[in-house]
């Protein structure tokens, strides 16, 4: 052992994750796993998984009847017919488990390397929620690719047997698919056929995105022809325009519509006549069809399906985070605000400053200003600017000293609402010393920023920076809900003036009030800043 | 140690430290000898069947293997010098690796009907646990486990080639499933420090 004990400890218990064949997440490691020892146990890691593996069921099975091989499979039965290729269900000798092997159609007029693309896109997506591909390979110049074999019925097949599917069911499936899509973005990747079809649900319970015949690389030539299914495809895309994640959002929408419902949200017979209803915006509304949804499911599914694609959730992410909104949350406590990702470019050089407090002979120097994020770029926000629909919002932070940094949307009701620090996002408290910060931050790759999304009197903002951790604070936190959790986020809607309020206008929240209170007294006032912005609404 | 059944669900039934067998089978005990070989031949032929090359796989002897290596490892059990408690299945283990090497070299010698198929006598023909995980991964592995004390030779051996759960192993040694817990992890770390030795050698 080392002479660190901490590190024996650290070691000890990674061993025995890989003794019980647990995941291990390398990446959180202090050093990231990369010195002798760790190497020695990723490569132990490989061993016993192998073990493990055959321990479970090598060996076992063993095909009675083949129709033919392929490479080293033995190809078993038919399963059903692509568009591009066949899919059989096959045995891999070397993994010891049933795939399902997707083999090119000789007539296809797809080339093999095109066929093939789909195994090397779907090969760097791995999510729970996303088939496996375990191989690709040409044999007798036939190309074919095998990956995890679903035993379950595909969504489309359970509507035509079940009819409509329960509220909880949707918001279910929709927050699974929204991951499984936020997956497939973050990777640079748009799926291009979400539709019923195409998504599996396992006896488990499990739902599993399949298909990526149609998928692309994001930054794709936009010369490509139009794929996906009619039903399914955005208004833009309907018009020429590349797949993007924001037509996967509504492929997503239109998918849970009719899980709803049974329909489609147009009905059109063709494309000119699906381009015509959209135009006229005929479209059947979820509520006249299904009646007694959530009403926080019915708005999420319909902003999903906006004709703008910048009036639609601006990320997966976001969609699940509208689709997971318990009805109860919408009535009272917070709601002016969701957590949206940010359009491209944050921050464009501040060109007005909102609020800066900036403590010129104090030691400690901190910089907090909003700006406005939307499809342009962004602008610092000056004093009194109004915003417009659909706007999102973030904050910059800056600070001389590492800094525990607290964000709440001070509106008055029982619980102060936590816009900052967020649960499973970066950054999180302390923040470094002279760095500057976009809040709230990035979910995984995906930067975010708050969205206003309602009509009320007024939005609050109230801004706490400490310069040492806060225990009063971080239990408050703990305590109140979180901006950036999926239940808690909403629908955005709402034109407002920005203006900031007096430094000593009294918090509304009590709580928050007696928190801060404690946190200046314990720690006085000059380790603690505090910056509050009163965000009135036009004509309010 | 507690008797009872195993928590792993069709491992070993966990009533009588082998090392207690062992000392009724050198007294002439049949029922120990039974009972011994009961506990050990599934466990043992499932691990052949991942270790042997395909070779001896596709002949379909490994279960045959299995059993003499067993049988003949029971007659030596005088020979048998336990290194502690959990080492006797190490010991078979190794007598099994070493009586594969003996059957490839008789193969080789001696194809049984005048022709051989090419595939099945390549003496490279990779074990089913290196196909996994690779030849060279597998070697480096067995280097580095041999460098290890006999007791961590078997916990580890235990755990991950057998797939033993932690009472088991716990019933083998004579400890507590907590306490095996601790020391397979410990072993772990010993063994990936012996293999990153090996990989700078």
């Amino acid at each position: 052992m080392t002479a660190d004990p901490k590190r024996d400890e650290d070691l000890e218990r990674l061993a025995a994750r890989i003794a019980d064949d647990e995941p291990v997440n390398w990446q959180q490691l202090s050093d990231g796993g990369t010195d002798d020892t760790m190497q020695g146990l990723r490569e132990l890691q490989q061993l016993v998984q192998g073990y493990r593996h055959m321990q479970l069921g090598g060996n076992r099975f063993t095909p009675r009847s083949s129709k033919f091989r392929f490479g080293g499979l033995t190809v078993i039965e038919p399963l059903g017919a692509g568009s591009q290729g066949d899919v059989w269900r096959a045995y891999d000798p070397l993994l010891d488990l049933q795939v399902a092997l997707k083999l090119r159609k000789l007539e296809s007029d797809t080339l093999s390397h095109q066929f093939l693309a789909e195994a090397r896109r779907l090969a760097r997506v791995r999510q729970a929620n996303i088939v496996s591909v375990y191989g690709a390979a040409v044999h007798n110049s036939r190309a074919g690719l095998w990956m995890e074999l679903i035993r379950g019925t595909s969504l489309e097949q359970l509507l035509s047997q079940g009819g409509p599917f329960a509220a909880e069911e949707i918001r279910g499936i929709g927050v699974d698919m929204c991951h499984a899509l936020a997956t497939v973005h973050r990777h640079g990747l748009v799926h291009g056929d979400v539709k019923a079809e195409n998504v599996m649900r396992e006896v488990s319970g499990r739902v599993v995105l399949m298909d990526f015949g149609a998928a692309r690389e994001l930054d794709a030539p936009q010369s490509q022809a139009v794929t996906g299914s009619l039903n399914y495809l955005a208004p833009e895309v309907l018009r020429g325009a590349p797949p993007s994640p924001s037509s996967d959002v509504y492929a997503l929408g239109v998918l849970l519509f009719r899980l709803a419902s049974g329909v489609y949200p147009y009905s059109a017979e063709d494309a000119a006549a699906l381009l015509t209803a959209q135009d006229r915006q005929q479209r059947t509304k979820l509520s006249t069809v299904r009646r007694g949804l959530p009403r926080t499911l019915v708005a999420a599914i319909e902003q999903a399906l906006d004709p703008d694609p910048l009036k639609r959730h601006p990320t997966a992410l976001a969609f699940a985070a509208a689709l997971a909104v318990p009805q109860q949350r919408n009535l009272g406590g917070w709601k002016g605000l969701a957590l949206a990702a940010a359009l491209a470019g944050l921050v464009a050089g501040g060109v007005s400053l909102l609020s800066a407090r900036w403590n010129g002979g104090a030691t400690w120097q901190t910089d907090a200003r909003f700006y406005r994020v939307d499809a342009h770029g962004s602008n610092a926000l000056a004093d009194g600017s109004a915003v417009a629909l659909g706007d999102r919002l973030g904050l910059e932070f800056r600070s001389s000293r590492p800094a525990w940094v607290y964000i709440f949307d001070d509106d008055g009701s029982a619980q102060a609402a936590v816009l900052f620090p967020l649960f499973g996002m970066e950054p999180a408290n302390p923040l470094a010393a002279d760095t500057t910060y976009h809040l709230p931050g990035k979910a995984g790759a995906t930067a975010m920023s708050w969205q206003v999304s309602r009509g009320a009197p007024r939005e609050t903002f109230l801004v706490v920076a400490a310069d040492a951790p806060q225990p009063d604070l971080e239990s408050a936190v703990a305590a109140w809900q979180r901006a950036g959790s999926p239940e808690t986020s909403v629908a955005t809607r709402g034109v407002l003036g920005l203006v900031p309020a007096p430094q000593d206008t009294p918090v509304q929240n009590a709580a928050l009030n007696d928190v801060l209170a404690r946190v200046e007294q314990r720690s006085g006032a000059e380790h603690v800043r505090r910056w509050r912005y009163v965000f009135p609404h036009s004509g309010g | 140690m507690n008797a009872g059944e195993s928590d792993s669900g069709g491992g070993l039934p966990v009533v009588e430290p082998t090392i207690t067998l062992i000392r009724k089978i050198r007294g002439g005990d049949s029922h120990a000898r039974d009972a011994l070989l009961r506990r050990f031949l599934p466990l043992l032929q499932r691990w052949a069947h991942g270790r042997l090359p395909r070779q001896m796989r596709d002949l379909n002897e490994t279960d045959d293997l299995v059993q003499v290596t067993l049988v003949k490892a029971l007659a030596r059990l005088d020979q048998f010098e336990a290194a502690g408690p959990g080492a006797f299945l190490a010991y078979l283990r190794q007598a099994l690796l070493n009586q594969v090497r003996d059957e490839i070299r008789r193969h080789q010698r001696r194809p049984e009907h005048g022709e051989i198929d090419v595939e099945l006598s390549d003496p490279e023909a990779p074990a089913l646990i290196e196909q996994i995980v690779g030849s060279e991964r597998v070697r480096a592995y067995e280097q580095a486990l041999a460098a290890l004390p006999k007791r961590q030779q078997g916990l580890i051996v235990m755990r991950v080639e057998f797939g033993m759960s932690y009472p088991e192993i716990a019933a083998e040694v004579d400890s507590t499933p907590d306490a095996v817990r601790v020391m397979v992890a410990r072993a772990i770390v010993l063994l990936s420090k012996a293999l990153a030795t090996e990989a700078g050698n």
